[in-house]
């Protein structure tokens, strides 16, 4: 797995801790579930926002009794304020050899997942990460993602088969949380089960896809010999212009499928060319497709 | 129409198909490439991974538009052409049958056999037509076998002697016409040659010594002494051994040593009861002039008379001695030719074969006036008479058809009167009073007069003449006499009178006779003597018969009319291919979906 040397990832972690500061998690538009904090949960607290009335029952506080409706009603009711709480970032980092097999492209996925762990941070979520690789996951602490120990981490995960999906739905996910999912995508399941654990337990998903340009518009030509990144099996192949152009368009399909099965479930998807920087890139899908938000 | 192919070397273009198979297969090898998404190509073409070879050929389309290439480059280097069915080339082959030639049968043989089958390739049907090349010159053949003509081959005997071949040639011409192909197979090199032919020569230098010539003379004892001309021809010194053989005996083998180009005498006397002997050269390769055979020469017995002045005596005795083989005629019996005199104060009728000599008592004083100018007429041709001194004597009465020979002034000096059996030579001088007994030229008139008389005379003579020479043998014509009959050791050849006069010596060496019934009037041997023909310093080979297959060809097919078609077709196939394979791959960094 060629993963960037740890004086790269301690560069990739810097950018990315600055583009925290430039592009955002999507946690301002929707009620969290969480200790108190700073964005609105989902039930009634003491915060500033008013949220709704109702009428007094005993037990409630009668310093939230709205006065001025009872002297103009006679009936007591109370003034309801929303609940300001942290919410939760659950950080799913695909880490299979896919994502790692051009460092173009391993650095952008890297990129994406400091991105995201600084961006809860900075948004004081709390945050937990998670490494999958097919079926298998790996828990990993914040601190072990600052120090870079999570690539030891990944690395000890055993090897899957190429066709293995990663499985969001075996790591527990809280509630209500935010599902930050950093994948290439390029496992041939269908994205639905994938996308319904994602949002399970009235979960919130965003999905952050790196590809590289060789992927997406390879120049191979004549006979090649193709080495798999998952299971390192060879595979003999003569590419000819039809056979490139029919790749090209059944890698178009497979993403057609995750789009329109993104929109249907409510995750947003956004791809994210590795070659560009990475804010023209976030620029690209992920600000229109409102994955990520301006800070 | 059939095809066929002018650079079949080009058929070689097609073992690029197997080079590009095996570059193909061998490319398989050549690239390996770390993929994260070969799930996307399993799904699209999963039988073919593991499928046959086959179908990589199949779904390759730069590989077809290769091989199709390559075919397409192969028909082009071959060079196809198409001929007509029906086309005819006519090849005529004029055969040089000069005597060198037979030197070189067998070359010209294994030559014709090498040569002769690269013609007829390119054409429908092949006529060829076989000439020798001297006037009289026969057609050898006529016909569409090339095994049938290098037969006729092993029994063509060429004899002629030296001769322009350039009628012969245009012959040819005519016959294969201007499309045709023209040959004249020869042992010589030599200049250019005319109507268009083209020279194919088999000779070579050949160390030849042989006989070049023979003399007979009188010994003077009335007997006669040969001698024979051998000759070395070669630029090196020659040895050889030579017998003579007579009447089935033969002499000692005597070594003889020629420097190179000498010549050497061999003389010796017929032995004794012998008329004809044989000399045997040690054999070369040309063996015509290894043999010769000489006959003890006799002209025909002439038989004489004399008539006239005593005063002539003297000189009539001296010319009949001169003569060869005369005799006096009986009593009783007619002469060949007369000897007479004619005096004008006593005019008397001479015989009618005679040779008239004036003749008068009295001396005149005066000599004839003028320059003394002499006829064209071959019995004083080349004759010099300017030494005569005759004296003005009256002249012998000319009559109508009387054929001056010799002028003097205004007067006739000698002339011949021929008609109404007549043939008479007429001496009108006093010959006894002038010089003409010492002059040469009236020696000769005299014997050229006798030749001319025994030429027409029916009768047997012995002589040596050249092979192929025209005979011209005095016989009886009458309707029904007898036809001549030609005899040699290899059999007889009757010639009708008709032909008489075109008869010939025998075309190889040897002792022959010629016979009207049972009378002979000829015995004779024929030997080669034509030198330029033993001479094989200059004898050469050289086929201008290289190009001719291109230029029947060209003659005779068509090319490809689609391909200049072929040729873009090609081009367009190579830019396909480039564009294909050498295309710039797409980059960018949107994706795909």
């Amino acid at each position: 797995m060629p993963l960037p040397e740890p004086a790269e990832l301690n560069l990739l972690a810097a950018r990315a801790r600055a583009h925290a500061g430039l592009f955002t998690l999507p946690l301002r538009d929707r009620n969290w579930r969480g200790h108190a904090g700073e964005y609105a949960g989902s039930g009634v607290g003491s915060s500033l926002d008013f949220q709704d009335h109702r009428s007094y029952v005993p037990g409630d506080d009668p310093r939230h009794i709205n006065w001025q409706a009872y002297a103009r009603s006679g009936h007591y009711s109370l003034k309801l304020y929303r609940e300001e709480v942290r919410p939760v970032v659950e950080i799913l980092f695909d880490v299979s050899e896919s994502m790692f097999a051009e460092k173009e492209k391993a650095r952008r996925a890297v990129e994406l997942f400091y991105f995201a762990v600084a961006s809860a941070g900075q948004a004081g979520a709390t945050t937990s990460v998670m490494l999958l690789k097919g079926p298998r996951w790996k828990n990993v602490e914040t601190t072990a993602v600052l120090s870079h120990a999570w690539t030891g981490i990944a690395s000890e995960l055993p090897p899957t088969d190429a066709s293995a999906a990663p499985n969001p739905g075996a790591p527990p996910l809280r509630p209500r949380s935010l599902r930050v999912l950093v994948s290439d995508l390029l496992f041939p399941a269908s994205p639905e089960p994938i996308l319904r654990a994602l949002a399970r337990d009235s979960g919130r998903a965003i999905i952050l896809a790196p590809y590289s340009a060789g992927e997406a518009s390879p120049d191979w030509s004549g006979n090649c010999e193709f080495a798999d990144t998952e299971s390192g099996m060879l595979h003999q192949r003569r590419v000819d212009p039809g056979l490139l152009r029919r790749y090209t368009e059944a890698y178009r399909d497979h993403f057609s499928r995750w789009k329109a099965a993104s929109l249907r479930n409510r995750t947003p998807l956004a791809r994210i060319p590795s070659a560009p920087r990475f804010e023209d890139a976030i620029k690209l899908e992920a600000i229109p497709g409102g994955v990520l938000l301006f800070a | 129409m059939p095809v066929l192919f002018a650079n079949p070397a080009g058929l070689w273009a097609l073992l690029g198909i197997p080079v590009i198979l095996l570059i193909h297969f061998l490319q398989r090898e050549s690239k390996r490439i770390p993929v994260s998404t070969l799930f996307l190509l399993d799904h699209l073409d999963r039988e073919s991974v593991k499928g046959h070879r086959f179908d990589r050929l199949r779904h390759s389309v730069p590989l077809w538009l290769q091989l199709l290439s390559v075919l397409l480059l192969a028909w082009l280097l071959s060079e196809p052409r198409w001929t007509a069915g029906q086309s005819v080339q006519r090849v005529v082959l004029v055969l040089d049958n000069s005597a060198s030639m037979e030197a070189f049968r067998e070359e010209l043989r294994l030559e014709l056999g090498r040569e002769l089958p690269k013609l007829p390739r390119f054409t429908g049907t092949t006529e060829f037509t076989l000439l020798e090349s001297s006037v009289s010159g026969g057609n050898l053949y006529r016909g569409t076998s090339m095994t049938e003509l290098i037969q006729t081959l092993a029994t063509w005997q060429p004899g002629a002697g030296s001769h322009d071949p350039e009628q012969a040639i245009r012959v040819g011409r005519g016959i294969a016409g201007n499309e045709g192909t023209l040959v004249f197979v020869t042992d010589h090199l030599g200049e250019p040659l005319p109507f268009g032919a083209r020279r194919l020569a088999v000779g070579k230098p050949v160390e030849n010594v042989g006989f070049a010539g023979l003399r007979i003379d009188d010994d003077g004892e009335g007997g006669k002494v040969w001698r024979v001309t051998l000759r070395n021809y070669a630029d090196l010194p020659q040895t050889r051994s030579w017998v003579l053989a007579s009447r089935g005996r033969r002499t000692e083998a005597r070594p003889v040593e020629l420097a190179a180009g000498a010549t050497h005498i061999l003389q010796g006397e017929f032995p004794d009861g012998a008329d004809r002997v044989s000399l045997l050269l040690t054999p070369d390769r040309f063996t015509r002039d290894d043999r010769i055979d000489l006959v003890k020469p006799s002209p025909k017995a002439l038989v004489v008379s004399r008539t006239g002045a005593p005063a002539l005596e003297p000189v009539v005795a001296g010319l009949i001695e001169s003569l060869e083989n005369t005799s006096q005629a009986p009593s009783g019996t007619e002469p060949d030719l007369w000897f007479a005199s004619y005096n004008p104060l006593s005019p008397t009728t001479p015989p009618p074969v005679s040779i008239v000599f004036l003749n008068q008592d009295q001396v005149p004083r005066r000599f004839f006036p003028g320059a003394i100018v002499a006829a064209n007429h071959p019995l004083v041709a080349g004759l010099d008479w300017q030494g005569l001194i005759a004296r003005a004597t009256p002249s012998i009465p000319p009559a109508p058809g009387d054929l001056p020979l010799l002028w003097q002034g205004e007067r006739p000096l000698v002339f011949l009167r021929e008609g109404d059996g007549k043939r008479q030579l007429i001496f009108n001088f006093d010959v006894v009073t002038s010089n003409a007994p010492r002059l040469p030229s009236f020696i000769i008139l005299v014997h050229r007069f006798a030749a001319l008389l025994r030429q027409g005379k029916v009768g047997a003579e012995s002589r040596n003449v050249e092979m192929r020479q025209p005979l011209v043998v005095a016989h009886l014509a009458a309707p029904d006499s007898p036809p001549l009959t030609l005899l040699r050791e290899a059999g007889q050849v009757s010639v009708p009178l008709a032909r008489a006069r075109q008869l010939r010596a025998p075309g190889e060496p040897g002792f022959f006779h010629i016979d009207q019934g049972p009378a002979r009037l000829l015995d004779a041997a024929a030997s080669f003597a034509d030198t330029r023909e033993a001479d094989f310093s200059k004898a050469g080979s050289v086929s201008e018969l290289g190009p001719l297959p291109e230029a029947i060809r060209e003659r005779q097919t068509v090319t490809d009319p689609l391909r200049p078609l072929w040729i873009l077709l090609l081009a367009a196939l190579a830019l396909v291919i480039w564009h294909l394979l050498g295309r710039a791959p797409k980059t960018g960094t949107q994706p795909a979906a």
